[in-house]
């Protein structure tokens, strides 16, 4: 490939994030085994990363990277950038490791639980890179229902995953409704359903505009597991296995809140919708903090204490959200790395350890010491520990929050902080200080390099703990363009 | 060597002791020789830094920057060279003490107790030296996190919850208090670096300069301040090596250094805004203080009864801090020192009697004196410097003390003082009189050979050291100076 | 609200049928049902974006969402009923073992 050809194809970046996922999973139909499938899926992930880091890193860092003019409707931002390359990366670490899960639900379904995974990363993507409103609806509708059908293949395994994923098909299917409505109730009341036209757009009826725009963000709320409509999240991750743990628990709930961070991006520019977005986010996000952290003191299983520890900690990114200014956006985006890089480590490590009840961590260092390792630095970052991506990106939210005289703020980010020394005391506890479980001790990965993935995010939260800069500078940059700048 | 490398041998030897005590268990001699000499460098470079603040060298050590205009940096200054020499001075005395402890009483893991030990010293030394609220805060989790294995050190069902409810206290308390008095700090004055002379002065109101005194005290469980101070008992049935660094050698005085550090270098002259908190928090430490020394009276077993004694004497060190002088810093950088030297040589010396005769009970203690002389004379000597007799280390501190109460008009405070340090006469005087006085027992030791040299000699030392202040309170006075002189 | 009383009625009826489809699938019992209301829920939604006049990419996308639904969800009611012998929410619930009321406070 020549020069030119590169530049070309570097000018379709936005279109390659969406479609090379897509072009993977067909082609992961067609290659019928096991194994082969998870080689053509890992590699077109891969490739996925490496264009939309590449794009991103180009954007970040102001060198204003040419994006072809298509009749697709994409639309480049900081925001979506930053999350398009955010989510191909984390897909590209966790089909890794979903390598050693391959045949949990039948060597026969292993092809097309790869291919939805790969629509999962093309959906939340497409979502990230979409020009207008139904684009995003589209998009987030395929994503959620391509983890829905993951969550269902594992129900060969274990049948309780059936219903973790009817419970997700509703309560997911009402919030595509709420959703839809919505965007229908926008495109009435503003006349456009462009995301760079809402912040100027001419609005009619703002109070029509303001419930299609809270319709929206609630809709999305469900598919970030933020409380109180996070009902479907415990029966999924909990039962669902590792793939769903990762891909819904990790990737989806960091995708939905990406895209949320977006769209509000542009809603609270538009001078009738801002005060009611950042109302809507505030109290989902305080209700996420107060809930997901006390659900995770009384969780039983890793899978499930990961997952309310998640919620709280989507709580802080929405509550960085509805804040409503750079500041915000920027803490959000850092938060948003922190929790991606948490969710991976803590489901990866579990995985790996096929862990579900807490006692079957007792001593589990002795038995798997790297994915302890990862567990440890996911529950570290949850728990807001200093030296931590976690603790800098609740930093970030304390200063965005104190700077515009929400003291509340604070007050969640140390409700959450104290919950996560509660049970991340209880997990350290356990994996390091107890004597191992015999009744356990067979249990191991049966690919111990799929703990590589975990470890890699482990790593990522303590190194940009201790020297933030570079990523402090793209959050910041990302959330100063908001608005199409690079279009 | 300069400062700077002094610094980083002070900081990084506990560290890399650790590592090497796990990775060298065996043979025991080698973990021991180990544990022993890294201990003495480390005393070695906190010694040289002492000299080297006296000639007024400065020394600055930036390990990251993790957040915006804050750096997890440490500095070298007069306080926390001053700790850090007392504090590994004494942890060298101890890690001889710990290897024959471990010996005698075959302690289970020995080699992860002693690189515990050796992190909760690392955790200690950050603490003395941060250079910012930031980094104390990261050290003083550190600290609180290497510490939890040594309380949950047996691994039974009684050591659990104590380990659980010591380290929830700890870092609840940090977390829930002192974090957000930082980010308070921060958002007011922009900054978060400790300066002499205080961060705060001339950017707070009186109502929040005495909302951030309760929330940083009250934040720094590790002070022991009531009702904070529940780790402390909690810790009590950890194996003594272990209640050694808890009690005396890092977690307690890290409590005593912090609450200076905040005194001294966040709030400054800010104190005298503060003196309705100040006023109350000073209440709180003297009613604490008799309170911990009566119940120690009550208790039976001679962890329990030390624990309590420590949490009076350290609720000395609160007051001192706050009494807002000069005399009332220094008799609180005093009392640690004292504290320290007192404490490890009384829990080193229970250490020593609970491994060669396998008594806990004060009552057992009876006629122990005639039998492990060197043993009950330091008992009997870090009695006395507890209790404030001179001319040991604790006479001197409470003699600032009372003064610095005086001197603030707040004659209670003094009487409180004088009342808590009667009561430690009640708990410990008679138990040390009745050790060396009273008729030998036919059948004190499990075996025939008795405390060895590993075992006394580091006890007599330590007891020694608490008659250094004799002669170095005046030279310590001008030492500390820059504290309260910006 | 729309200016139009036609189109506002319109949609005040097409978000009855939202709510009403809604409650259904959030709360029937049964897994059948369930699906039925979350077909009657997005039926709620396309009559309100036809009645808004919202463009024809908003209704498409609606229409395909509810086909991936109704497929998704088919799917999943037959597999329990292979599972469990049942599409009853409860009885489900009962033979996982109380797995909803795993997380009592400790």
């Amino acid at each position: 490939m020549n020069g030119v050809d590169l530049e070309l194809a570097r000018a379709h970046a936005p279109l390659f994030a969406v479609t090379i996922p897509l072009v993977g999973a067909a082609l992961v139909l067609i290659a019928g085994s096991a194994r082969l499938s998870w080689v053509v899926a890992t590699v077109a992930a891969l490739i996925a990363a490496t264009v939309t880091a590449d794009f991103a890193y180009r954007l970040l860092n102001h060198a204003r990277p040419a994006v072809a003019e298509l009749s697709i409707p994409l639309q480049v931002d900081g925001v979506g950038s930053f999350g398009a390359a955010l989510v191909t990366g984390l897909s590209a670490l966790a089909i890794v490791a979903v390598g050693a899960f391959l045949k949990d639900a039948g060597s026969r379904a292993a092809p097309f639980r790869l291919a939805l995974l790969l629509c999962i990363t093309a959906g939340w993507s497409g979502a990230l890179l979409a020009r207008d409103l139904a684009g995003v609806a589209v998009s987030v509708e395929v994503a959620w229902l391509a983890g829905v059908a993951v969550v269902t293949f594992h129900g060969a395994r274990d049948r309780a995953a059936l219903n973790g994923a009817l419970r997700m098909l509703t309560l997911g299917g009402v919030a595509s409704a709420l959703t839809l409505l919505g965007v229908g109730l926008i495109g009435r009341a503003a006349g456009d359903l462009r995301l760079a036209t809402l912040p100027i757009a001419h609005i009619s009826m703002p109070g029509v505009a303001s419930a299609g725009i809270a319709f929206v963000i609630v809709g999305l709320a469900v598919k970030a597991t933020a409380a109180p409509v996070h009902a479907w999240a415990a029966a999924a991750l909990g039962r669902g296995g590792a793939v769903a743990g990762l891909w819904v628990g990790a990737i989806g709930v960091v995708g939905a809140l990406l895209v949320m961070t977006r769209l509000s991006a542009y809603a609270v520019a538009a001078p009738e919708l801002g005060a009611g977005v950042s109302a809507t986010l505030a109290v989902l996000g305080g209700a996420s903090v107060v809930i997901g952290s006390v659900q995770a003191v009384g969780a039983r299983t890793l899978p499930r204490l990961a997952t309310y520890a998640c919620i709280s900690q989507a709580g802080c990114v929405l509550v960085a959200i509805a804040l409503g200014s750079p500041a915000g956006f920027a803490a959000a985006l850092v938060q948003l790395l922190a929790l991606a890089a948490a969710a991976l480590a803590m489901f990866g490590g579990a995985a790996v350890g096929r862990i579900r009840d807490l006692a079957m961590l007792d001593g589990f260092w002795q038995r798997a010491p790297l994915a302890s390792v990862a567990i440890t630095a996911g529950t570290l970052s949850l728990m807001g520990a200093p030296m931590t991506l976690g603790f800098l990106g609740r930093w970030r939210l304390i200063e965005a929050g104190v700077g515009v005289g929400w003291w509340w703020a604070p007050l969640l980010v140390i409700i959450a902080s104290l919950a996560g020394v509660f049970y991340g005391g209880r997990l350290i506890e356990r994996i390091y200080f107890r004597r191992a479980n015999r009744t356990f001790e067979g249990e191991a990965s049966p690919w111990r390099f799929a703990v590589a993935p975990s470890l890699i995010c482990a790593i990522l939260t303590i190194a940009l703990g201790l020297a933030p800069a570079v990523l402090l500078r793209w959050s910041d940059a990302a959330a100063g363009m908001l608005t199409g700048a690079a279009t | 060597m300069n400062a700077e490398l002094a610094l980083w041998g002070v900081l990084s030897a506990p560290v890399l002791q650790a590592a090497l005590v796990i990775a060298f268990a065996r043979p025991p001699g080698l973990r021991d020789v180990i544990h022993i000499g890294f201990s003495l460098f480390a005393a070695g470079c906190a010694f040289y830094l002492v000299g080297a603040v006296a000639k007024g060298e400065e020394a600055r050590i930036v390990l990251a920057g993790p957040l915006p205009n804050v750096d997890l940096a440490f500095s070298v200054e007069p306080l926390g060279a001053l700790m850090t020499a007392a504090l590994t001075g004494l942890a060298s005395l101890h890690a001889v003490h710990a290897a024959g402890v471990v010996r005698a009483k075959q302690e289970k893991a020995p080699a992860r107790l002693l690189a515990f030990i050796a992190l909760t010293m690392a955790g200690v030394t950050a603490i003395a030296f941060s250079a910012n609220l930031f980094s104390f805060f990261v050290a003083y989790q550190a600290l609180s996190l290497a510490a939890f294995p040594l309380v949950a050190h047996r691994g039974d069902e009684e050591a659990r919850p104590a380990a659980r409810a010591f380290l929830w206290t700890l870092l609840a308390s940090s977390i829930g208090l002192f974090l957000p008095a930082m980010i308070w700090t921060y958002a007011i004055a922009g900054a978060l670096d400790f300066q002499p002379g205080g961060v705060l002065v001339g950017r707070v109101d009186v109502v929040t300069a005495n909302v951030l005194l309760v929330l940083y005290v009250l934040g720094l469980a590790m002070a022991a301040i009531p009702p904070m101070h529940r780790w402390l008992p909690a810790s009590s049935n950890a194996p003594f090596p272990a209640l050694v660094a808890v009690q005396a050698l890092a977690v307690l005085p890290a409590g005593g250094i912090g609450v200076l550090k905040i005194a001294a270098y966040v709030f400054g002259p800010v104190m005298r805004e503060a003196s309705i908190a100040a006023t109350g928090l000073i209440v709180l430490a003297g009613v604490g203080m008799c309170v911990a020394a009566l119940i120690a009276l009550s208790k039976r077993d001679i962890r329990e009864r030390l624990a309590y004694s420590c949490v009076a004497q350290s609720l000395a060190v609160v007051m001192g801090a706050l009494l807002a002088l000069p005399a009332g810093l220094f008799a609180a950088a005093l009392q640690v020192v004292a504290l320290a030297c007192a404490a490890a040589t009384l829990l080193m010396a229970a250490g020593t009697t609970a491994a060669i005769t396998g008594r806990t009970g004060t009552v057992d203690y009876a006629g122990l004196g005639r039998v492990m002389p060197w043993t009950f004379a330091g008992f009997a000597v870090a009695s006395a410097s507890m209790i404030g007799m001179p001319p040991f280390a604790g006479a001197w501190a409470k003699l600032w003390l009372i003064t610095a109460a005086a001197g603030s008009g707040l004659i209670w405070a003094a009487a409180l003082a004088a009342v808590a340090a009667m009561l430690t006469f009640a708990h410990l005087g008679p138990l040390a009189a009745n050790a060396l006085a009273a008729r030998a027992p036919t059948d004190a030791f499990k075996r025939p050979d008795g405390a060895s040299i590993l075992l006394a000699a580091p006890v007599v030392l330590s007891a020694a050291a608490t008659l250094s202040l004799l002669v170095l309170a005046d030279p310590l006075a001008a030492f500390l100076s820059p504290m309260w002189t910006p | 609200m729309p200016s139009d009383l036609a189109e506002c009625l319109l949609v005040m009826g097409a978000i009855a049928l939202l709510v009403a489809g809604a409650a259904t699938a959030l709360l029937a019992p049964n897994a059948l049902k369930r699906l039925i209301g979350l077909g009657l829920a997005t039926l709620g939604v396309l009559a309100a974006l036809a009645a808004l006049r919202s463009p024809e990419a908003v209704l498409v996308a609606g229409v395909t969402g509810l086909l991936g639904q109704f497929v998704i969800g088919v799917a999943i009611t037959i597999r329990l009923q292979e599972e469990y012998g049942s599409i009853e929410a409860p009885e489900i619930d009962a033979a996982d073992g109380g797995s909803e009321a795993q997380d009592a406070p400790q």
